[in-house]
C-alpha cells in the first residue's frame, strides 16, 4: 500500500475518470396529476372505477374492484400511479388496475397498460419491473392428499434440496454451461426440452410455449449474465415460494377436468422469475431510458417511468434483452419443477404434470380490438396476467 | 433512518457534507441487508466508480453498484468518496467476500429504484433518499 507504482496508478486511473466523466443531462419532468390530492373514484358498475382524466393523463384510469376493495385501494398511493401512467405518450384505452393493486414505483403492482406503436407509443421497463416474467408454475400430481400425509417431512426436506431458496443459493446437480446460457435465453423451453429437463407437453403447457420472441442475448450485458447465471435453477427470496398444495374443491367441475384436476389432488405451486439475471437487465436499461426520455422530450411525473419509444433503439435494446431474461425465467421455473417432478418420482413413483405457467411482470406484442379495428399494442403487465 | 413501502424499502439519509451523503448509501445497504453490519470487516480496498444523469441518479446508480458487488460476493462495510462531481464518482470501498456463515443475509434487495429518489441541500446539510426494491 502506499508505494509510488500504487500512487502512480491511482492517479491514472482519476485521470481516466475525469476524461470519462459524462455531461448533466437535464430530464424533463411534471407535476403528477393528482399530486397532493385526493384520487377521485367514480363508479361505472358492479366492479369498475373511473380516475377521471386531468392535467397531463391522456386517458380515464380503470380500476377493477368490489365496494369491500375499496378501503385497501385507497389506503395507500397506488390510485395516483394509475393516474402517472396515463400520462405516458401513446396510451391506449385506459390506464388499468387489477383488484390487487397495491402500492409500486413507476407503475403500481397489477396495474395494465397497452401502448400504440403507431402512435407514439412507448415501452416503460418499470412497467415490467425488476423481477423480468416473474411468474407462477403450477404442477399436478396424479397422488392424493391420504398417501402423501405420512412422508411429508421427508417429502418437504427432499423439496428444499430441489429448489434451493434463499440468499446466495446455488444448485450442484445442474450441468449446464456459461455456454448454453446464451442458446436457453434465446431459445426458451424448447432449449430445455433439448436438454432433456422440460417434456414436449411442459413446453406446450407454458405461456408463449416457453419462449417471447424477439431475444437478443447480445442485448444482456455481461453483469446480468455474471449475476444470473450461478442462480438458474433457484427460487430466490421475498415473496418467491414453492408450495405443496391440496384441491380441496373446484369451482367449476368442467373446467378442473379440462385441467385434468380434482379434489384430493396434491399439486405443487413455484412462484419465481428471472433471478439477478432480470433485474440487472432491468438496472441497465432505466439509466439508458432517463437519457432517452431527455432525448426524445419525454415529460415524466416520475423518474421509474422513464421510457422511449417502441421503435426507438433503445427501446429494441431493451426489448431484445428484456424477451431473453424472461426466456431465462421459463427455464428458471421449468429446472425447478424437473427437479421436484425427480423428488416425486423416487418418493412415491408418481408424476408431476404441468397444468399451466404464466408470468405476470412483462411486456408483449399482442393483437386487440380498438374502436372496432384489430392493433397490434404492446402490453405492460406489472404484477398482472393475461386472462 | 428507513421507511415502510409495500414489499421494498426506502431509506432517508442525511449528512453534513455532498461526500458524506454518498458514503451513506454504503451503510444504508448494509444496514438494509444484513441485521448484523459490524460482522462486515474492512478486510480489502476496491475501487468503485460511478456514473447517472444528475445527482439523484448518480445515489441510485452507486447504490446499484454496491448491490452489484454484493450480488457477486463482495461486501462493502464503508466507502470513502475519492472525487465527486454532479454526474459521476469515484470512491474506495471497504469490505470483504461474502460470506454466508457470518453474514446472515435478512432483507436481500433486488435493486435500488429510481422512484421517490433525491438529494438536496437542507439547512446547510445534504439529504437523500433511496427506495430499494425487496
Amino acid at each position: 500500500m502506499g508505494s509510488k507504482r500504487d500512487k502512480r496508478k491511482k492517479s491514472k486511473r482519476a485521470d481516466e475518470h475525469k476524461q470519462r466523466r459524462p455531461a448533466k443531462v437535464s430530464v424533463p419532468t411534471m407535476a403528477a396529476p393528482y399530486a397532493g390530492r385526493a384520487v377521485p373514484l367514480e363508479r361505472l358498475d358492479a366492479t369498475r372505477w373511473r380516475v377521471p382524466k386531468t392535467g397531463p393523463m391522456n386517458v380515464d384510469g380503470v380500476v377493477y374492484a368490489d365496494e369491500a376493495l375499496l378501503p385497501s385501494l385507497q389506503s395507500d398511493r397506488s390510485l395516483e400511479q394509475v393516474a402517472n401512467v396515463a400520462t405516458l405518450p401513446g396510451i391506449v384505452g385506459h390506464s388499468l388496475a387489477m383488484p390487487d393493486i397495491h402500492w409500486g414505483y413507476g407503475f403500481p403492482i397489477g396495474g395494465v397498460a397497452a401502448f400504440d406503436p403507431a402512435h407514439g407509443g412507448v415501452v416503460s421497463p418499470g412497467g415490467v419491473g425488476y423481477d423480468i416474467n416473474c411468474g407462477v408454475r403450477f404442477l399436478a400430481s396424479d397422488l392424493e392428499l391420504g398417501a402423501v400425509q405420512a412422508k411429508l417431512p421427508e417429502l418437504t426436506e427432499q423439496l428444499f434440496f430441489a429448489i434451493p431458496a434463499g440468499v446466495g443459493s446455488k444448485r450442484k446437480d445442474l450441468r449446464v454451461g456459461e455456454d448454453d446460457l446464451d442458446a436457453l435465453m434465446e431459445q426458451g423451453l424448447g432449449w430445455a426440452v433439448r436438454q432433456g429437463l422440460a417434456t414436449p407437453h411442459d413446453r406446450d403447457h407454458v405461456e408463449e410455449n416457453g419462449r417471447i420472441e424477439g431475444a437478443d442475448p447480445s442485448q444482456v450485458s455481461e453483469r446480468a449474465k455474471q449475476r444470473g447465471f450461478p442462480q438458474l435453477g433457484t427460487l430466490g427470496s421475498g415473496n418467491h415460494f414453492a408450495e405443496i398444495g391440496v384441491v380441496e374443491e373446484l369451482y367449476d367441475e368442467a373446467a378442473g377436468a379440462a385441467f385434468g384436476l380434482h379434489a384430493g389432488q396434491i399439486t405443487l405451486m413455484i412462484h419465481s422469475g428471472s433471478r439477478g439475471l432480470g433485474h440487472q437487465v432491468c438496472t441497465d436499461s432505466l439509466s439508458h431510458m432517463l437519457f432517452a426520455s431527455a432525448e426524445y422530450d419525454i415529460p415524466l411525473v416520475d423518474r421509474q417511468l422513464c421510457c422511449a419509444p417502441i421503435a426507438s433503439r433503445e427501446a429494441k435494446s431493451y426489448l431484445a434483452a428484456m424477451a431473453a431474461a424472461a426466456n431465462f425465467a421459463f427455464v428458471n421455473r421449468q429446472v425447478m419443477a424437473h427437479y421436484a417432478r425427480e423428488v416425486f418420482e423416487r418418493l412415491f413413483g408418481a408424476t408431476l404434470t404441468t397444468v399451466y405457467d404464466v408470468c405476470h411482470n412483462i411486456a408483449k406484442l399482442e393483437e386487440h380490438p380498438v374502436d372496432g379495428e384489430r392493433k397490434r399494442l404492446l402490453v405492460h403487465r406489472k404484477g398482472a396476467t393475461r386472462a | 433512518m428507513f421507511f415502510d413501502h409495500t414489499g421494498d424499502f426506502g431509506a432517508d439519509l442525511a449528512a453534513p457534507t455532498r461526500e458524506a451523503l454518498y458514503e451513506e448509501v454504503a451503510r444504508a445497504l448494509i444496514d438494509l441487508v444484513t441485521d448484523a453490519p459490524e460482522s462486515v470487516r474492512e478486510a480489502e480496498t476496491r475501487e468503485l466508480t460511478a456514473e447517472g444523469v444528475d445527482p439523484s441518479d448518480l445515489l441510485v446508480a452507486l447504490g446499484n453498484e454496491l448491490l452489484f458487488a454484493l450480488e457477486v460476493g463482495w461486501l462493502a462495510a464503508r466507502i470513502e468518496i475519492e472525487e465527486l462531481d454532479e454526474t459521476s464518482l469515484r470512491a474506495t470501498a471497504h469490505g470483504e467476500a461474502f460470506d454466508p456463515e457470518r453474514h446472515p443475509i435478512a432483507r436481500p434487495a433486488k435493486a435500488v429504484t429510481h422512484h421517490g429518489a433525491e438529494v438536496r441541500e437542507q439547512d446547510g446539510g445534504w439529504v437523500g433518499r433511496l427506495i430499494f426494491d425487496l
